[in-house]
């Protein structure tokens, strides 16, 4: 199968144009039965929560997920009871300390 | 003129990934039971693939999307649906309008960039995915809501024009129950972030062997108490056949009641009456 990186420009610009007038159409509605099927195998899969971290300038940024129930803001996140937990970084202990 | 010096996609994205992003840009209506949890959680790995700039600037496609997609358009687009007579039939125009706004604005910054960059289209179908998910969803929601207020139900909804309101935990709140309004795609991409957790969920299903779209409900237990009714058990390949009756059925970790939208509505009012929440009369 060709993927959308391997297809022709054309092709793809095609492809996208075809999709915005197909998805204008559709307005999300999967068959009940396509539904918990997904659903059923989405569970299935999810896992913790996730988080990713980068470090600019020796400071931890974490980063959220667009839609992640985590609240983050630079190296804090916050709970649900209204604490933040901070996660700090330490400098790495040489062997000879 | 481009401006992408390299695209990195995390390595957790498969070739499946890769395959199954394809059919969605190509044929999103005929993905299968299989295709749709590989095609959310090839979104959700996206949002991590990184642009990086000729300045060495680096981006996630999901922190692009914030600030070029949703940053400029999710707001206007909420506000111009809410001046829409018919929602469902008039937003086609508008998620179409923006869709080819965004494929252009991404191009003219040089981030995407197919001929050169071909993962630049990647970014360009999880922009797209994206979009879709938002735009069918808020409209699905303000007709929900703006049937809910022709009911007569009284209800207080999230703040549609508030980014922080859009991101709360739930849509509305109901005689103190949580809900949320999903289209059905919607809803799947939800259920892979976080446990679903709110008491009821209004979603629109498709049934094929009725060969009909209905409305319907899915209710916690507790709330299913409250409001009263008798139901039929059922096995989830059964609920074509049983709907539009109310029918418990069992998911992945819980049971859930699954009723007509219509028949909910009934039962709302009804418990709302006996409340005193609302007037009888009305």
């Amino acid at each position: 199968m060709t993927t959308l990186e391997d297809m022709p420009v054309t092709e793809y610009e095609t492809a996208i144009e075809r999709f915005i007038e197909e998805a204008a159409q559709w307005e999300g509605s999967l068959p009940v039965e396509t539904f918990f099927h997904a659903w059923e195998e989405i569970e299935r899969r999810r896992t913790a929560l996730e988080l990713k971290a980068r470090v600019v300038h020796d400071r931890l940024v974490l980063m959220a997920p667009p839609d992640s129930p985590l609240v983050v803001h630079d190296n804090r996140i916050q709970l649900e009871d209204g604490r933040e937990l901070v996660i700090t970084l330490v400098p790495t202990e040489t062997a000879s300390g | 003129m481009s401006v992408v010096r390299r695209i990195i996609i995390p390595p957790e994205v498969t070739v499946e990934h890769h395959r199954v992003v394809t059919r969605y840009v190509q044929s999103m209506r005929e993905l299968s039971a299989d295709d749709w949890p590989l095609a959310i959680e090839a979104f959700n790995l996206l949002r991590y693939a990184v642009v990086i700039r000729l300045d060495d600037r680096a981006y996630t496609f999901a922190q692009i999307y914030d600030e070029l997609v949703d940053g400029r358009y999710a707001t206007p687009y909420i506000k111009a649906l809410l001046e829409l007579d018919d929602v469902s039939q008039e937003s086609v125009r508008l998620w179409a309008v923006a869709a080819r706004q965004l494929y252009q604005d991404l191009t003219e910054v040089g981030l995407h960039d197919p001929v050169h960059h071909p993962n630049s289209r990647l970014l360009m179908a999880y922009c797209l995915y994206w979009w879709h998910s938002f735009c069918k969803g808020y409209a699905f929601e303000v007709e929900i809501f703006r049937d809910l207020e022709q009911s007569g139900l009284r209800f207080e909804p999230h703040d549609l024009l508030d980014p922080a309101a859009r991101r709360s935990p739930y849509d509305l709140l109901i005689s103190g129950f949580r809900g949320d309004v999903k289209t059905s795609t919607y809803f799947l991409q939800k259920a892979s972030r976080q446990r679903v957790s709110s008491d009821f969920f209004i979603t629109r299903v498709w049934l094929p062997g009725q060969r009909a779209r209905i409305l319907v409900v899915f209710l916690q237990d507790l709330m299913w108490d409250a409001i009263d009714g008798e139901t039929l058990v059922a096995r989830l390949a059964e609920l074509d056949a049983v709907l539009p009756h109310p029918t418990r059925i069992a998911y992945h970790g819980g049971k859930l009641v699954v009723i007509e939208y219509a028949h909910w509505k009934d039962k709302m009012r009804q418990y709302q009456t006996n409340h005193g929440e609302v007037d009888d009369n009305a």
